[in-house]
């Protein structure tokens, strides 16, 4: 008890809170900057961090981290960027909302979401931190496969009529993810001797292009009174304003749903933030009384992926404080920044002193609230900034965007991609051929394929095969569920199709 | 402004239209999996089927899925099991319409980033592009025309350059 109070004592140190501000205020203006992810801002932020004591760095750090992906939704609601990878999903319901003048609610809707699914992790991280590394852990790459696969396939026809578009969209994605160095052999795949494909092609090069710089070229064919008009409309109405204790309500079985799936992606090494958050989307859609309402501006559809993506962001400190394995790429950073300021991760560090490991804890839970204080900031700073005529705000997006492409990778090329890809969005979009799913296939389809050559590497070491897979309990269980979830589906389905039918008499 | 007429006939999708885009897309997938993948991927000797799927495996897989979805809906078509895409009127009137100012971003934009940028660098072509855009859009007030990018700019170059490090791209005119 005093080791859990000495660590406490040390988090809520004047420094550190005014540190945890400092971090959080910084990740959200710079995840709201396209191009810019949670691990770029935290990677800047750790040479400063070496400056300051270990219990104002790390705090910051972590503020940081969380503050980005709040931010980055800001703009994914408001003018269909996202700053961030993670917040892709969230422009699926966001965007709409916004356009309908309830920006406002969208942004506050994702603003506590966040807070929920950031608050949620981190208390499954204090709690049951071993428990869930261990069951993260078992799983392998088989378990990998299947979920993936279930995600790619659920996920494929999201917004889309008639299904056929939106699979097609995915199955391009999919193409896309696979140009560059082959995962297991490097061998070329379809760069046609361009060295700059051979890295394979940016995933905020195809998030810009196709999400920011399509909706730009878009809204550039509006009328001339529109594009003079102001950017993005706020209705003058409270109830579009704010978000209600009744909607709230209506979306707190989301929001543990969606935050307990961040939280066990987020244990798993590899997934991430985005992957958590387009999966909760789809069970959201599946599992909600109103999908009809998903991608038209649904509420549940802004909270489940803000919950899920921000609960990743606790969970991917369970293996890393657990085991001492960084689950992502900011998850290694944060245990770089650990082990400049000197602090030890891992199972022994609970036992030898947990001291540090009591005051991170602490540090993340305080980032929460002061995530949500900033956060309500944020919404009337943004309610202002983009009160700008729409032509003002359409051409700056297609430059800050270019920016924020070449900033990743510092590769000109990735500019040039970014208007390829709005030109092919563009084209799609005119096409009724959405382009979410083609980034859902881009986005799972390397996981999907690495996983699954890796599957089929190791059934040529077993005698039984590929029927290694059904020798391991997550996968067994794993397959289960999801025959069992399956038929239940197709059960109620049917079920309701029965019920819709006219009597016969009538 | 769309006749009555084309617009009935965009709302309620022309299967014809389909038709047309399926073929399309049927035959650049065949082009794509009997002549791309053969010339760009080439599977090691080692790797076949007994020791793990080849580099080409995925491809293939993804075009034959194509295909065959490709294939089922052309069968739907062709039997009448699918109800015709139901387009609403923005979209309609949007499909007809020649996007003009959309068609001048795209030339502006590709320009800025092949042309523009390995020429005078990022700062200055951002600058001429957002003066072209905003010209595009409408704007013809002298005063925005010229703060308004200078801000953009501005802001870029302290965000980028001064707080975060990042330089972008100088071009080739004005390098050392």
């Amino acid at each position: 008890m005093d080791q859990i109070l000495e660590g406490l004592s040390l988090a809520f140190t004047f420094e550190a809170l005014i540190a945890i501000t400092l971090g959080v205020a910084a990740g959200q203006i710079l995840g709201a900057i396209p191009g810019l992810t949670a691990s770029m801002a935290v990677a800047l932020l750790i040479p400063y961090s070496f400056y300051f004591s270990p219990w104002v760095g790390i705090p910051m750090l972590l503020g940081m981290f969380k503050g980005s992906l709040f931010g980055s939704s800001t703009t994914a609601i408001l003018i269909r960027t996202p700053g961030t990878p993670a917040a892709s999903a969230t422009v699926l319901d966001g965007y709409p909302l916004a356009q309908q003048g309830k920006g406002a609610k969208a942004m506050k809707m994702a603003l506590y979401a966040s807070v929920f699914g950031d608050s949620f992790s981190d208390i499954c991280l204090i709690f049951f931190a071993s428990l869930l590394a261990i069951v993260a852990l078992s799983f392998g790459p088989p378990e990998y496969t299947v979920l993936i696969a279930l995600a790619l396939g659920s996920l494929g026809m999201l917004s889309s009529r008639p299904a056929w578009k939106g699979l097609f969209a995915m199955l391009l994605g999919v193409l896309i993810g696979i140009i560059g160095l082959d995962p297991i052999t490097a061998t070329e795949r379809l760069t046609f001797g361009n060295p700059e494909l051979e890295e394979g092609i940016g995933l905020i090069p195809m998030l810009i292009g196709f999400l920011a710089v399509s909706e730009v070229f878009k809204q550039m064919d509006s009328s001339l009174d529109d594009l003079s008009g102001k950017a993005i409309k706020f209705s003058d109405k409270r109830e579009d304003n704010r978000v209600s204790w009744p909607e709230f309500r209506s979306c707190i079985p989301v929001l543990f749903r969606s935050s307990a799936m961040g939280t066990v992606i987020g244990a798993m090494p590899g997934l991430g933030s985005t992957v958590a958050a387009f999966l909760a989307y789809g069970e959201a859609r599946r599992t909600s009384k109103h999908p009809e309402q998903f991608g038209k501006g649904s509420l549940e559809g802004v909270a489940a992926p803000e919950a899920a993506n921000n609960a990743v962001s606790g969970a991917n400190l369970i293996p890393l404080l657990a085991f001492g394995i960084p689950g992502d790429i900011a998850a290694a950073l944060i245990l770089g920044a650990f082990m400049i300021q000197g602090i030890n991760v891992g199972p022994l560090a609970f036992s030898e002193n947990p001291v540090p490991l009591y005051a991170i804890y602490g540090a993340l839970l305080i980032a929460n609230f002061v995530n949500l204080g900033l956060g309500f900031g944020l919404v009337h700073v943004a309610r202002f900034a983009f009160a700008v005529p729409r032509r003002l705000l359409l051409s700056s997006v297609l430059v800050i965007a270019s920016a924020g492409s070449y900033a990743l990778r510092g590769s000109l090329f990735d500019i040039q991609l970014v208007f390829i890809f709005g030109i092919l969005g563009y084209a799609m979009i005119r096409y009724g051929f959405p382009t979410v799913p083609l980034l859902i296939g881009f986005i799972l389809m390397p996981l999907l394929e690495e996983n699954l050559r890796t599957v089929f590497l190791l059934a040529s070491t077993y005698d039984e095969g590929i029927f290694f897979v059904f020798s391991r309990p997550a996968f067994f269980t794993m397959t289960m569920l999801i025959i069992f979830s399956t038929a239940l589906f197709l059960w109620r389905r049917a079920r309701r199709r029965q019920q819709s039918l006219p009597p016969v008499d009538s | 402004m769309v006749t009555t007429q084309s617009q009935e006939h965009l709302r309620f999708g022309s299967s014809k239209a389909e038709w047309v885009q399926l073929s399309i897309l049927l035959f650049a997938d065949a082009v794509f999996y009997f002549l791309i993948i053969p010339t760009s991927i080439v599977d090691p000797t080692s790797f076949g089927v007994d020791k793990g799927l080849p580099p080409s495996f995925s491809p293939r897989l993804i075009a034959a899925l194509v295909a065959l979805m490709i294939i089922i809906r052309a069968g739907k078509l062709y039997f009448g099991k699918t109800s015709r895409e139901l387009i609403d009127d923005d979209d309609a009137e949007a499909q007809v319409r020649i996007p003009v100012r959309a068609l001048i971003g795209m030339a502006a934009g590709l320009l800025f980033a092949i042309v523009l940028i390995p020429l005078v660098g990022f700062y200055i072509s951002g600058a001429a592009l957002l003066v072209a855009l905003l010209w595009v859009l409408g704007e013809k007030r002298p005063t925005r025309l010229i703060a308004f990018p200078a801000c953009v700019v501005l802001l870029i170059w302290a965000l980028f350059g001064q707080l975060l490090s990042l330089q972008l791209p100088a071009g080739m005119l004005f390098l050392d």
